[in-house]
């Protein structure tokens, strides 16, 4: 068995609102083994981002809330840390790449600033010994003319150069970890490539792992080496790439796979999935997915299915793969 | 409340008031705003003395079964004072808000939709406004007007209209340019219809916000316009002109009954104000700031 | 930016020139002529009649204003009727006794009140947030005259700890050390009633200040990066924060200088609101004009000054 950089346990982070209580991350399990890619697909409001926030410690305080589970992190529990030895890691040995480039940085400091400011804290430097590394990092991420870069603002830079930076930021301490939660959604189609050529070229140097959370299945096939499809705040369906292209099982998986703009004949209608995510407070009693699902059968209205190994490397959270004996002894 | 009931579904509005019910100082508020409103109203059930009675034989009276907030210089009841007072204050704050809020649509609106020259002047009067220390400028008006309740009525609403005027302007300009509003105008609405039937019911929210906070400024405008002799003339009393005795040393120091009841009313009138003032912000416009 | 600067300060001339016509007709638009009370009631009235018309007092508004305006130009800001003296002196040694008052007080709410706003902000729904809040709104409903009166009523006539009124006392010959000292004493109140109420509004602000603040997405950045929570709060969200905490400055400033009026009367503090309201009182038009056109020139230069910080203070903002 290889080295695992992260194992998740049966993760259960809720939310608490005016309106109630819900969980945006309900009981998910996955692994990530050192150097490989783990992506994460499901439509907005699936549980992806709450997912790659629990693991960085940072759900929203004080609505947000870890209930249960385990995260262990090269075997560490990081639930079981205090938030002093989660600072000592987060920015160093798990860093993070966020979806809005143009937000994501301070508005008031100057870039070179704001990567000394990890190396600091995470590496003791002072802060004039941060100057050529801060130039080096920014190099290596293909920035042009680096040395003026970091006397700059991160309003004079654009957004696919902003997002190089935060990638020059998550890479200053070598993480064992990176999460990158939609890192190229709000980038032209054109940097969208150089972004995520660069995050393999760093991969394959570092031997860092990443946690890849997008939206965008074209994304996943370049990208990741397995694949994790979430809705409703649950693991639908489980399998390495090219399995997820080849034989997707799950209907949910399918409609995405159905639904991609490069499916789409000219002349075509696009094909949606029809309906919408249910709302947290409102969750179906069966399966999260069966108000939508066109093979949806009695069973999937009245109960959850749980999660089932299809294959050694392939599990689905569907009615249609139990036997109807297993069926009916769920009932 | 003017909701309509038979409406199924919650409108915003509705939303903002379920939101409003549960912020507590904000009901604290409503509900001392709404003691203070009745009891002035009603002042004539709640006294037996006559507001200007005087009997100077009994002048300066402590505070007593009798009365209950002693008499002032020339015998008469404070309580009952304060209570006719407050009508006036309360008046003063609601008359002179709506002439700013009237001012301050009206040429919010018309600077904001138009734009161009028109906009241009309007933001620099405007400008000009913001510019006058506000208090110093109603002193100048008011010595010059002579002291009348009118008179500070119209100086406070015209010297309060600048603040609504931007937050209204700020508004129109974003509202303008949305697809409602341009299909109103594809339609061929003139502007008039356009500002008065889609802009304005649509900049509500703000308006009330800033009228609420609004009535407090006009009570505190009163207050030290009063005080100085320079607002609501006596014998008519009003919060401020009965704090103007504590001009006078002596009943500074020694007649604290004549003073310190209508100054507490006043800050409790504009606490409670700012409190709902401050929910009604938070449940029906939460982007607009202080 | 000096650019910017100089086009600031020419823009303000139009608006200076609105206020000073506005202001110039308002005063001349009171009924009665002010110096009859300076004539001697002996004079016959041709003499009389003859003085006002040297003076310009028939001459129609728009010559007047040219007139005034011009040699305001000149730093002749006329005479005052009821001190017989010009202007400019008296005003010179009031102005100083304002600003001691106004900056302090500024300055010592601003110290006090955004620290305890960003407190209040990182501890939003605790106690000390709750308490704090409750302050913030008393500060804001409480006028400032009743809130003078009552301090002087209990502090200085009750308790004895604070003299009830002027700028020091009369006739003690202090010097020195003890003169200082008795100016300090006299200030006291006068400081605490100012900066009390604005206090109020500075916590107000910096509180929901911060609380937008830590809600964007650089300040999860700066959590990403592993920095302790000290540094987000007091680096990454203060920063920005403060930002708008500057235009309240500037539109305070305004505010302590015009609301000082009713605060200085009631102190009897020599400063300009005093002056202002009793040249008002008495009539005494040239003083209540160049007074007025002071404290707007005031205003306007706290607002540049407000815009330039603003740049100062956030990269993104340039002037050009």
């Amino acid at each position: 068995m290889q080295n695992m950089t992260l194992e998740i346990e049966n993760l259960v982070t809720g939310f608490k609102t005016s309106d109630g209580a819900f969980n945006a991350v309900d009981g998910v399990d996955f692994k990530i083994e050192e150097g490989k890619v783990l992506g994460i697909v499901g439509e907005s409001g699936c549980g992806k981002s709450i997912t790659s926030l629990s693991i960085m410690g940072l759900v929203p305080k004080p609505n947000g809330f870890i209930s249960s589970g385990k995260i262990l992190f090269e075997g560490q529990d990081l639930l079981k840390l205090s938030e002093e030895e989660m600072q000592k890691i987060r920015g160093n040995r798990i860093a993070m790449i966020f979806q809005e480039p143009m937000t994501a940085l301070n508005p008031v400091f100057k870039i070179g600033f704001q990567i000394a400011e990890i190396l600091e804290t995470h590496k003791n430097m002072k802060r004039s010994e941060c100057k050529p590394i801060s130039i080096e990092l920014l190099k290596k991420v293909g920035l042009p003319r680096p040395e003026k870069v970091v006397e700059e603002y991160p309003h004079q830079l654009s957004g696919g150069m902003r997002q190089r930076v935060m990638i020059a930021m998550a890479l200053s301490c070598n993480p064992k970890l990176l999460i990158a939660d939609e890192p190229t959604t709000a980038l032209d189609v054109t940097v969208q490539a150089q972004v995520l050529e660069l995050m393999k070229d760093l991969k394959a140097e570092f031997q860092t792992s990443i946690l890849f959370i997008t939206h965008d299945l074209g994304v996943i096939a370049e990208m990741a080496d397995n694949v994790l499809v979430m809705y409703a705040g649950k693991v639908m369906e489980e399998t390495d790439c090219e399995t997820l292209f080849d034989e997707p099982l799950h209907p949910y998986t399918n409609a995405l796979l159905n639904s991609r703009p490069e499916r789409i004949k000219p002349g075509e209608k696009p094909v949606c999935i029809p309906g919408m995510v249910p709302s947290p407070f409102d969750m179906p009693r069966g399966c999260a997915f069966a108000p939508r699902c066109a093979r949806a059968m009695d069973i999937c209205k009245e109960k959850k299915p749980a999660l089932k190994a299809i294959s050694s490397n392939h599990k689905v959270r569907c009615w249609q793969y139990y036997s109807e004996e297993e069926q009916c002894q769920n009932i | 409340m003017s909701l309509d009931k038979s409406v199924k579904s919650q409108s915003p509005w509705q939303i903002g008031f379920e939101r409003l019910k549960k912020n507590r100082l904000a009901m604290i508020g409503f509900t001392l705003l709404c003691i203070v409103v009745t009891i002035s109203v009603f002042a004539p059930l709640l006294t037996s003395y006559d507001r200007d009675a005087i009997d100077t034989l009994n002048s300066y009276q402590k505070p007593s079964a009798e009365h209950w907030l002693g008499t002032d210089e020339l015998g008469r009841d404070t309580f009952t004072r304060l209570l006719y007072g407050g009508r006036i204050s309360l008046s003063v704050g609601l008359v002179s808000t709506s002439i700013a809020v009237l001012i301050g649509v009206i040429l919010g609106t018309t600077g904001g939709y138009h734009g161009g020259h028109i906009d241009n002047i309007i933001m620099r009067i405007v400008d000009i406004f913001m510019c006058f220390p506000f208090f110093l400028i109603a002193i100048v008006v008011a010595a010059i007007l002579g002291p009348s309740i009118w008179n500070v009525m119209i100086i406070s609403g015209i010297l309060g209209w600048t603040g609504i005027a931007r937050i209204v302007r700020a508004e129109v300009l974003s509202l303008k340019e949305r697809e409602f509003i341009e299909a109103a105008r594809a339609l061929g609405l003139n502007s008039r219809d356009i500002i008065i039937k889609h802009i304005i019911p649509n900049i509500m929210a703000p308006i009330i916000v800033y009228a609420t906070l609004g009535i407090a400024r006009g009570i505190l405008s009163e207050a030290g316009l009063s005080f100085l002799g320079l607002g609501v003339k006596p014998p008519t009393p009003s919060w401020g002109n009965m704090l103007a005795a504590a001009q006078s040393m002596r009943s500074l120091r020694l007649h604290w009954w004549l003073w310190i009841p209508p100054g507490c009313l006043v800050f409790f009138m504009i606490l409670s104000i700012n409190f709902l003032g401050d929910g009604l912000r938070d449940a029906l416009d939460p982007k607009l700031k202080q | 930016m000096y650019k910017y600067i100089i086009r600031r300060l020419l823009l303000m001339i139009p608006v200076l020139v609105g206020v000073s016509i506005i202001i110039f007709s308002l005063i001349h638009l009171a009924p009665g002529d002010p110096y009859s009370a300076m004539i001697d009631p002996n004079t016959p009235t041709e003499e009389i009649e003859n003085m006002l018309q040297n003076i310009g007092y028939y001459d129609p508004l728009p010559v007047k204003y040219t007139k005034w305006a011009s040699r305001a130009l000149t730093g002749d800001l006329g005479y005052s009727i009821r001190y017989q003296e010009p202007v400019v002196d008296i005003i010179t040694r009031r102005i100083g006794n304002t600003l001691l008052l106004s900056v302090l007080s500024l300055t010592l709410s601003v110290v006090i009140a955004v620290p305890l706003g960003v407190i209040s902000a990182t501890k939003q729904y605790s106690k000390f947030d709750y308490i704090a809040t409750i302050f913030a709104f008393i500060g804001m409903s409480l006028p400032a005259f009743f809130f003078a009166l009552l301090m002087i009523k209990f502090l200085a006539f009750d308790l004895k700890l604070f003299p009830i009124s002027g700028m020091q006392t009369i006739g003690s010959g202090y010097t020195g050390i003890r003169l200082l000292w008795d100016v300090v004493h006299h200030m006291m109140l006068p400081v605490i009633v100012l900066s009390f109420l604005q206090m109020a509004s500075f916590m107000r602000y910096s509180r929901s200040s911060v609380l937008e603040v830590i809600k964007q997405d650089y300040i999860r950045t700066a959590r990403a990066k592993g920095l302790s929570e000290k540094l987000v709060v007091y680096r990454h969200a203060l920063r920005n924060a403060l930002i708008p905490v500057i235009t309240l400055l500037s539109s305070s400033l305004g505010f302590i200088l015009s609301g000082a009026i009713l605060t200085e009367t009631v102190f009897s503090w020599p400063g300009m609101g005093t002056l202002i309201y009793q040249s008002i009182l008495n009539r005494d038009y040239p003083l209540v004009i160049a007074s007025t056109m002071l404290l707007s020139i005031c205003v306007l230069l706290a607002n540049l000054l407000a815009d330039i910080l603003y740049a100062v203070a956030d990269p993104r903002i340039k002037y050009n």
